[in-house]
């Protein structure tokens, strides 16, 4: 498994922000809200959710835009949005560094952001990517030059109380076995995941211990 | 890990999701009460937001946690800035998603005959009179008794700063030392609100001394606190020193009645006030 690094309060202005990097990966997130949006993205009964993710060079194409999907529909699994009606919160995520894991970085910059800003969230979240090999090796946390050797992609997101899947992306072909053998792998590595969160929120929050 | 200041224990990091403790109604007859970044569901009390658990004597569990995004609260003293003037109200903003109003009735001696003139841009300290989620908040500048205890507009010639919402918290303590620090190096106190901001009418000491020599006759130098005030002087500044504390004039509304077993949630605890650091601060330098 890859080193994970995190740093919270990353950005001054806005509301919250994370640099997190998941070996040579590394992606900045930054949430503003609940805050004031325009009419049209006013709900009434809920808070409008918006993540916007930029590549680190050139424009977000179709790849950018479907990996905001991904992380808008588990953001929004986890968000209590109904806190906070007519309003907006911006999940903006900016790629820093590319090594294959741009997915589950993002997924999980977006987590740190999100508890740096004091979103109210029903749990926590993680990305964990793995890929198999040729041979029918999994590799949790692979760099590029790993996955693009590989037969398959599979990210899993999972939430922090009992871990199940909030959501699941895969590139490539995996059979059924292969696939769970893939869950529960990641799943394991996940706890570690969610044990880092932990030790970073300890590490904000230790000097206000007295 | 667990650390007491005064009423308030700090019981760990709690992330969102963590269990904080079980409590079902129907079976345990001691009450709790669920502060802030907690939420009740399913008998399990979990903490919504990461921050310190904390737990008063009063058996009242809140997480305390860094924020910069104020989120408005009834009853809590704030600083707005005037936006414009929508008929009646002037439309205020507090740094919330929303933006406040306040009637132009809502100030003491105000009447339709002497209505409240304010300019845009001119700074106000109030009290959130409504504040939830699918209303527009409202200020006020007067208490239940129509008296304006200390709010009201803010003067002229100071400068407004934000600070995050833990600090916020701080420094409405009156014996926060971040306070007292400002308060030796200014003629009037500053005035600090929950909305993560805060006012201070900046003088220079020297600007402060001259004043005081000015008036002497009028001036008492206030050991207690260290700082020089002129006599009779009823400006709204200076109820920051009076925030929580018990000889000064405080806001008096109605307590929600309490239901028997049921878990409430508080709005914000009241122990709040009492929770930071305690430290003393050097004496007020000699004028020459």
């Amino acid at each position: 498994m890859s080193q994970h690094k995190c740093e919270l309060n990353f950005l001054s202005r806005s509301d919250g922000s994370a640099l997190y990097s998941i070996g040579n990966t590394v992606a900045l997130a930054s949430v503003n809200g609940p805050g004031d949006t325009k009419k049209s993205n006013r709900l009434y009964n809920r808070s409008h959710l918006d993540v916007v993710y930029s590549p680190c060079t050139g424009q977000p194409m179709i790849g950018e835009r479907a990996l905001e999907a991904i992380i808008a529909r588990t953001i929004e699994q986890v968000v209590l949005v109904h806190l906070h009606p007519r309003t907006a919160i911006n999940v903006t995520i900016q790629e820093m560094q590319s090594d294959g894991l741009a997915l589950s970085t993002s997924v999980n910059a977006a987590c740190m952001a999100l508890m740096d800003a004091a979103i109210q969230m029903n749990n926590t979240f993680a990305a964990v990517t793995c890929c198999i090999t040729g041979d029918d090796i999994i590799k949790i946390e692979p760099t590029e030059a790993e996955i693009k050797e590989s037969v398959a992609v599979a990210t899993f997101v999972f939430e922090g109380l009992s871990l199940q899947v909030l959501s699941a992306h895969q590139e490539g072909r995996l059979n059924e076995e292969t696939f769970q053998s893939c869950l529960s792998k990641c799943q394991i590595a996940a706890k570690d995941v969610f044990n880092f969160y932990r030790q970073t929120m300890e590490k904000k929050y230790k000097d206000d211990i007295y | 890990m667990t650390a007491k200041v005064g009423n308030v224990r700090t019981l760990r990091v709690a992330l969102p999701g963590d269990e904080v403790l079980q409590f079902n109604p129907d079976k345990d007859k001691d009450r709790i009460f669920i502060g802030p970044g907690l939420r009740w569901k399913e008998n399990i009390v979990r903490a919504t937001r990461p921050g310190l658990l904390k737990k008063t004597t009063k058996n009242l569990y809140y997480v305390d946690t860094h924020q910069k995004r104020y989120i408005p609260q009834k009853r809590e003293f704030v600083i707005g800035i005037v936006m414009k003037k929508k008929g009646d109200n002037y439309v205020i903003d507090i740094g919330a998603s929303d933006q406040a109003t306040i009637s132009y009735l809502a100030f003491e001696n105000a009447s339709k005959k002497t209505r409240k003139e304010m300019k845009l841009g001119d700074l106000l300290y109030g009290q959130l009179l409504v504040a939830n989620k699918d209303m527009e908040p409202e200020l006020v500048c007067i208490d239940v008794y129509n008296r304006a205890v200390g709010m009201g507009t803010l003067p002229e010639g100071g400068v407004m700063f934000t600070v995050p919402l833990h600090v916020a918290r701080q420094i409405v303590n009156p014996n926060n030392p971040f306070l007292k620090t400002i308060k030796r190096f200014n003629e009037s106190l500053p005035v600090p609100a929950l909305n993560t901001r805060v006012s201070a009418l900046v003088l220079g000491k020297r600007a402060a001394m001259t004043e005081a020599a000015k008036n002497k006759t009028e001036v008492t130098a206030d050991r207690e606190h260290g700082d020089v005030r002129r006599k009779d002087d009823y400006k709204p500044w200076r109820l920051s020193r009076t925030w929580g504390s018990s000889d000064g004039a405080k806001m008096t509304s109605p307590r929600p009645v309490r239901r028997r077993g049921t878990a409430r949630v508080c709005s914000r605890p009241s122990h709040w006030a009492t929770a930071g650091n305690q430290s003393s601060v050097p004496p007020l330098p000699q004028s020459p």
